[in-house]
């Protein structure tokens, strides 16, 4: 019986493995092009290497994004509430040269279940002063399916089952999926801010309300990312960042896988306890 | 009284010492072309059949090693540091080769509470904590100077997973999953 415990305790101890992935993509930036659909050369997602573990996944993805430029996403999530905007980043490389490197980030990170499963969709704006990059895609490990995700135009204000919060200090966010209870209060608790100075006042619901070509929260002059903007007079305008989970009511049934091997370990050392106390008995 | 099973092996405890400790300071080249500092005890249990030469010892093993490294096989600026805190279980086959010298192997296997933690000039750090399985082989002289004290020099192998390494992706470099550690040995045996 003693064997059998040291499959379950291995088993247990292995669950917090890192495993490649596959991610997917389609990218659009300030340019207003059309968005390109890209899929990672290298994934990698990761419980044990996330801020929040056990509770958090850690994704590591490069896209070749043409013969000479990579795309570098990086993605921290804790399973429900606020990621922190600077474990979010984006960033887009030429050889060992950033030639593009986020600064603020908004969108939204849906888990499709718990962290170790290592599923999730993702709609993101990431900015660096006006540059702008929008990635809308999904990432999944190894032999299963890319979680579907829109194939049409990506754009930071479509609507739908986009996350990105625009809380312009009317509290008229037009996000129709968001689960969290972030309120309107106008603080700029998870993502980064700034003086959109430039920017028309809309909330349309994305991160490009500012027009279109200056998203993040630029608009800020010389700064980038708007992250750093001297605030003053104008509307304070907060981009959130949040992370959802699709599996309602599953605290208890990971508490309880958690507990399982621990549980059966118990059980194997008791029984066997047991059958030495007998032996032991039967002897004298 | 001798027919009481308990006084034989009390007998055997009396005359004998069929219990080791060892200290193991030493070095030890991690998974990165690195070298770093590693700490091991062992402590074991056994002896030998009548006859035979070689000695058997059922052991536990746990080693602390803590490896920094900066160099060419991470990208430019960045930085690793990478913990191992290793339980490993296993067999010792000693064997006295001529007083007081003897030889032995370990073949150990267990597990490894691995820490990273990788340094990157304008990025958040990202450092990872995971347990992973490891088979360690070792092989060890020993100098049996006194009756209750050894000293010797040990090498050992260690196997780990060849599993997915998020941050030696992120940091752009390939990892060999072994180590190989030399370390003196100072031994109480009883």
């Amino acid at each position: 019986m003693r064997r059998l415990a040291i499959p379950v305790l291995l088993l247990a101890a292995c669950d917090g493995q890192d495993s490649l992935g596959s991610l997917a993509f389609k990218r659009s930036d300030e340019s207003g092009a059309a968005p390109i659909a890209l899929s990672a050369s290298t994934c990698v997602l990761s419980v044990a290497a996330s801020k929040y573990r056990p509770w958090g996944l850690y994704v590591f993805a490069e896209v070749p994004l043409d013969s000479s430029l990579i795309g570098v996403l990086e993605i921290d999530v804790p399973e429900a509430g606020e990621p922190k905007p600077d474990r979010v980043i984006y960033r887009e490389l030429e050889g060992i040269r950033e030639v593009f490197h986020s600064q603020a980030v908004a969108g939204q990170v849906t888990l499709l279940g718990p962290p170790r499963e290592r599923r999730g969709e993702f709609e993101l704006v990431f900015a660096e002063g006006k540059k702008m990059r929008t990635l809308k895609g999904s990432f999944s490990p190894p032999q299963r399916d890319l979680p579907g995700f829109d194939a049409g135009e990506v754009t930071p204000s479509s609507g739908g089952d986009v996350g990105v919060q625009v809380d312009d200090s009317g509290c008229d966010s037009t996000d129709t999926s968001s689960s969290d209870s972030d309120g309107c209060d106008g603080s700029d608790s998870g993502g980064s801010s700034s003086s959109g100075d430039s920017c028309d006042g809309s909330s349309s619901g994305g991160g490009d309300s500012c027009g279109g070509s200056d998203g993040g929260g630029a608009g800020c002059s010389g700064d980038a990312g708007g992250g750093g903007c001297s605030g003053d007079a104008h509307a304070a305008r907060s981009y959130r960042l949040m992370t959802r989970t699709r599996t309602p009511g599953a605290l208890a049934l990971r508490i309880a896988t958690w507990l399982l091997p621990y549980a059966i370990v118990g059980a194997i050392v008791q029984l066997w306890r047991r059958r030495v106390r007998r032996r032991a008995v039967a002897l004298t | 009284m001798l027919r009481h099973p308990g006084m034989h092996v009390a007998l055997l405890l009396l005359t004998g010492q069929f219990f080791f400790v060892e200290a193991q300071p030493g070095i030890e080249a991690g998974e990165e072309p690195a070298v770093g500092q590693a700490l091991g005890v062992e402590a074991g249990m056994g002896g030998s059949w009548r006859g035979s030469l070689p000695r058997f010892f059922l052991v536990a093993r746990y080693e602390r090693a803590a490896i920094d490294y900066s160099g060419g096989a991470l990208q430019p600026g960045y930085a690793s540091r990478r913990e191992y805190d290793d339980l490993a279980f296993g067999l010792r086959i000693l064997i006295p080769v001529v007083e007081p010298v003897r030889i032995y192997f370990d073949a150990l296997a267990g597990t490894t509470d691995a820490h990273a933690q990788l340094a990157r000039p304008d990025l958040p750090m990202l450092d990872s904590e995971r347990f992973r399985p490891l088979g360690q082989f070792a092989l060890g002289l020993q100098f049996r100077l006194f009756t209750h004290f050894s000293v010797g020099v040990r090498a050992q192998y260690t196997v780990l997973d060849h599993s997915p390494d998020a941050l030696a992706i992120a940091a752009g470099e390939r990892l060999d999953p072994s180590r190989l550690s030399l370390s003196a040995t100072l031994g109480v045996h009883f």
